[in-house]
């Protein structure tokens, strides 16, 4: 699990502090992929970093990986 | 087409039975009005039935014509179902199936659906951690107002068809 929060947050640092679920999938080896909810719910524990769900005027719903406490 | 909302009155019978009826009104009042209108109207329907008016629940109509990519998949089917049953913090199920499972979501060789796949994931993490929307964060709960906290599982399964909760 601690793999794939690392990754996550390397990952959304990478690009700029927010990211598709797809580009989180991709970047996390096959073989970590089934603790990507456990690191995901730990990072948001920490105030780390969270997959969030917000209301877009444009574009509706946006599902994204986002940087959290900045 | 305009768009309503509908009060829908739930009744009882000396058996325990219950059934609904429902009445259409304008979108264009508030809560409190909407409130009034139903409290009222209940005394009318009490009037004209023998048994007991339990419950009126407020339909708000969505005008939902600005969703885009929202058509009718060619084999869709509302009796295959998305079934996920989500949990409290204090571990009350909380279940919610909804109809037309897209195929593509589900594992092979099983009847689980994919959690890692993007608009599962949306969906789930919807469920368990809400939509920001403008002034705040829109959290699913249970019939109590206790906020769901986690998935219990996700797979597909087969109903008859009908109206879904």
């Amino acid at each position: 699990m601690e793999q794939a929060a690392t990754i996550i947050q390397q990952t959304l640092a990478a690009n700029g502090g927010v990211m598709s679920w797809d580009t989180m999938i991709n970047a996390i080896p096959q073989e970590l992929r089934r603790y990507v909810w456990e690191a995901l719910n730990h990072l948001r524990a920490q105030n780390i970093a969270a997959a969030q769900n917000r209301y877009d005027p444009e574009l509706g719903g946006v599902f994204e990986i986002v940087t959290l406490g900045q | 087409m305009a768009l309503t909302n509908e009060i829908t009155y739930t009744l009882e019978d000396d058996s325990g039975d219950s059934a609904t009826t429902g009445v259409n009104v304008p979108t264009a009042f508030s809560l409190a009005q909407f409130t009034e209108f139903a409290r009222a109207m209940a005394g009318f329907i009490d009037d004209i039935v023998s048994g007991l008016v339990a419950r009126a629940e407020l339909t708000v109509n969505i005008d939902l014509s600005a969703l885009t990519g929202n058509t009718v998949g060619a084999g869709s089917d509302v009796q295959e179902i998305n079934s996920y049953q989500f949990t409290t913090a204090a571990g009350r199920p909380v279940s919610v199936n909804v109809p037309g499972t897209d195929e593509t979501d589900v594992s092979a060789g099983s009847d689980e659906l994919n959690q890692l796949d993007t608009q599962q994931a949306a969906f789930v993490n919807a469920m368990v951690n809400g939509i920001a929307v403008t002034g705040g964060t829109i959290q699913p709960s249970d019939i109590d107002s206790e906020d769901i906290t986690a998935i219990v599982y996700a797979r597909e399964s087969a109903r008859a068809s009908g109206k879904r909760r």
